[in-house]
């Protein structure tokens, strides 16, 4: 599968600390990756080296092959930075003769289009609007670029939640039948579990969990039972732990199973066993810095239990 | 990109020829009236009598400094406000150079044109070089009226080559301008912000200037001397029409040393049918008289105006290489620093 965007052992750093660092990566193609962790893991540092801002301190980072900012990617990549800064006293109108005159391949009147369609004024300056508008704006001004990676940096941080589902609603429109690869930051966990189908958590400046959503969620199993005082690695049929907790009497543990399908009653009648949401998964693994799983042979670290 | 500088850049711009309108309603009806009673008050004339030589008659020279003054007493405050001219390439570099990049970089903006298909390097030449372009233009606008407008000053109150005078004629307020604009875009990206930006332009622009102006031009070509013995029965004094820069003058002995500093003094051997006496004004500074052992005589240290387009062309050269390398600095700074 072509590779969206990839990255190997890439790291940038700012004097001496590490933003990003050893950061292996394959987006495929056509993939909607959501970009997650906490505040200062790295996500607008990557992203940044993706669209060939930054430039890497260490390893490589590469779109479509090429080299980020190349000039036979350039008009490949779409990026909406955060906080969607836009020219203030332009219109949209005057944004969208921008996005013509500075690239080779710009649809304008897919951009007004869009924004007519949104109710968006596109002759009143961008600070006249909301900012549920200047987002789309924004956005707009990317798609028009009809890029096939989208890369999107906590696009819908400040939106209210109606603004927010207009964003993402606007986002799958406008990439639904280009077959556009997106990798989007975002905090809001319940906005990706719904747009999303390929999870890049990044902690501390590492890639820690990386994978296909439905995979992840497939590999994932919460199991409730009875006061688990040993080792609960030792599961039948459990790879990990990520997350466990205790009380008097009971212990809820939520694993990483080595079967993506494990057998009815496993693993044995004193687990209950259901399933989990991406935002469990996520959750549990950042607040567990250790715990990882990424796919691929190169990159399989296995990491036990939690502590 | 040019649409988009030009966009970005259209209010600074109009800003700009509308300063340059005010500056021109100011300066052409005052400098029409200068060169009228230039000519009126007999000023012209006089200096133009006094031809091309280096020394001239203390009485001829006296005589028409005496209607020269005539006509400076009303101009001396113009020739000080002049000097705010100076400001102006200042003024240019903080609010035209300094938010080129600086303002991107506040807004955000950066990260939306850097991710559009033109180079960085591409988006940050054609700014300045339209921004400078526009500045070149302007500054070229100012330079012409401020030439014009100084003339019948230069020929009289003050001396072209002579500190702060120098500064606003010939072709140096367009360097000292275009530097001041590429020094704004380099402070631009090294403070990210624009304010800081201004502060730093200022300053570091007040000091390249300064340094210049103080340490370098002076040691461009060494000053000449004239040389009059002070006992004589025919005094001589500089030309005034020949406009040198005189740094120094000061009244020696015969051995050399210096009787008087910041002087000019004359001790006449009254020839047959003259006034013994010295004219008034003769003896500025040279308290106690003229007279020194016989052989002493007045020291005049000057730069020959005829230095003058030399001097300019080397400082302009000096201010339009450091706006180069200023410029190649700061496309340095935007490809490699910036994100």
């Amino acid at each position: 599968m072509t590779a969206a965007l990839e990255a190997t052992g890439l790291g940038r750093r700012y004097g001496k600390h590490w933003a990003l660092k050893d950061c292996t990566l394959h987006l495929p193609a056509g993939r909607i990756a959501a970009l997650v962790g906490p505040n200062g893991a790295g996500k607008s540092t990557l992203l940044h080296l993706a669209v060939g801002l930054l430039g890497p301190s260490s390893g490589t980072v590469s779109v479509f092959g090429a080299t980020p900012g190349d000039p036979k990617v350039r008009g490949d990549v779409g990026f909406v930075a955060q906080d969607t800064p836009l020219y203030p006293d332009f219109s949209a109108t005057e944004l969208a003769t921008l996005g013509t005159k500075l690239n080779r391949r710009f649809d304008r009147a897919l951009m007004l289009e869009r924004l007519n369609g949104l109710n968006v004024a596109v002759d009143r300056p961008v600070p006249a609007l909301s900012g549920g508008q200047r987002a789309q704006v924004a956005l707009a001004l990317a798609l028009a670029k009809r890029p096939r990676l989208l890369l999107l940096d906590e696009p819908v941080a400040s939106l209210d939640p109606l603004a927010r589902r207009e964003f993402l609603q606007a986002l799958m429109g406008g990439v639904a039948d280009e077959g556009t690869t997106i990798l989007l930051s975002s905090h809001l966990l319940g906005d990706l579990e719904r747009v999303c189908d390929y999870l890049v958590l990044l902690q501390a400046g590492r890639v820690q969990v990386l994978g296909g959503v439905d995979e992840l969620v497939a590999q994932h199993r919460l199991l409730t039972g009875p006061l688990w005082t040993r080792d609960a690695g030792s599961i039948n049929g459990v790879a990990a732990v990520v997350r466990q907790s205790h009380t008097e009497r009971q212990t809820t543990l939520l694993v990483r199973t080595d079967d993506s399908a494990p057998a009815p009653g496993w693993p044995d009648p004193q687990w209950t066993v259901s399933d989990v949401s991406l935002e469990d998964i996520i959750l549990a693994y950042l607040a567990d810095a250790g715990a990882g799983t990424l796919p691929g042979p190169r990159n399989l670290h296995r990491v036990g239990g939690s502590a | 990109m040019i649409w988009l500088t030009w966009r970005q850049h259209r209010k600074q711009a109009l800003f700009g020829l509308a300063g340059l309108a005010v500056l021109a309603a100011v300066l052409i009806p005052t400098g029409n009236r200068m060169r009228d009673v230039f000519a009126s008050s007999g000023a012209r004339g006089c200096l133009d009598a006094l031809g091309g030589a280096q020394l001239v008659a203390f009485r001829a020279a006296q005589e028409c400094n005496s209607t020269v003054e005539r006509f400076a007493d009303g101009y001396e405050t113009w020739a000080y406000g002049g000097v705010l001219l100076m400001f102006l390439p200042l003024l240019a570099g903080m609010f035209w150079g300094a938010p080129v990049v600086a303002r991107e970089v506040e807004q955000g903006t950066h990260r939306l044109v850097w991710t559009q298909d033109v180079s960085r390097t591409r988006w940050f030449l054609v700014k300045v070089g339209l921004v400078g372009g526009g500045v070149l233009l302007l500054a070229t606008g100012y330079a012409l009226l401020t030439n014009w407008w100084l003339w019948p000053l230069t020929r009289t109150l003050v001396v072209p080559m002579d500190y702060l005078i120098f500064d606003q004629l010939g072709v140096v307020p367009v360097a000292y301008t275009l530097f001041a604009v590429a020094l704004g875009a380099f402070a631009g990206v090294v403070t990210r912000k624009v304010l800081p930006a201004m502060g730093a332009t200022f300053v570091a622009f007040l000091a390249v200037r300064g340094v210049v102006e103080f340490l370098v031009r002076p040691n461009v070509m060494a000053p000449k001397e004239y040389r009059v013995a002070t006992t004589t029965s025919e005094p001589m004094l500089p030309n005034p029409a020949k406009r040198d820069w005189v740094i120094d003058t000061a009244v020696h002995n015969a051995d050399g040393s210096v009787k008087e500093p910041n002087g000019t003094a004359f001790c006449l051997r009254p020839p047959p049918g003259a006034d013994a006496s010295p004219p008034p004004g003769a003896a500025q500074g040279g308290r106690g008289g003229g007279c020194t052992a016989e052989g002493g005589y007045n020291l005049w240290t000057y730069q020959p105006s005829g230095r003058f387009t030399t001097f300019q062309l080397i400082e302009a050269g000096i201010f339009l290489v450091l706006a180069v390398a200023l410029v190649a600095g700061t496309v340095h700074l935007v490809r490699r620093r910036l994100s």
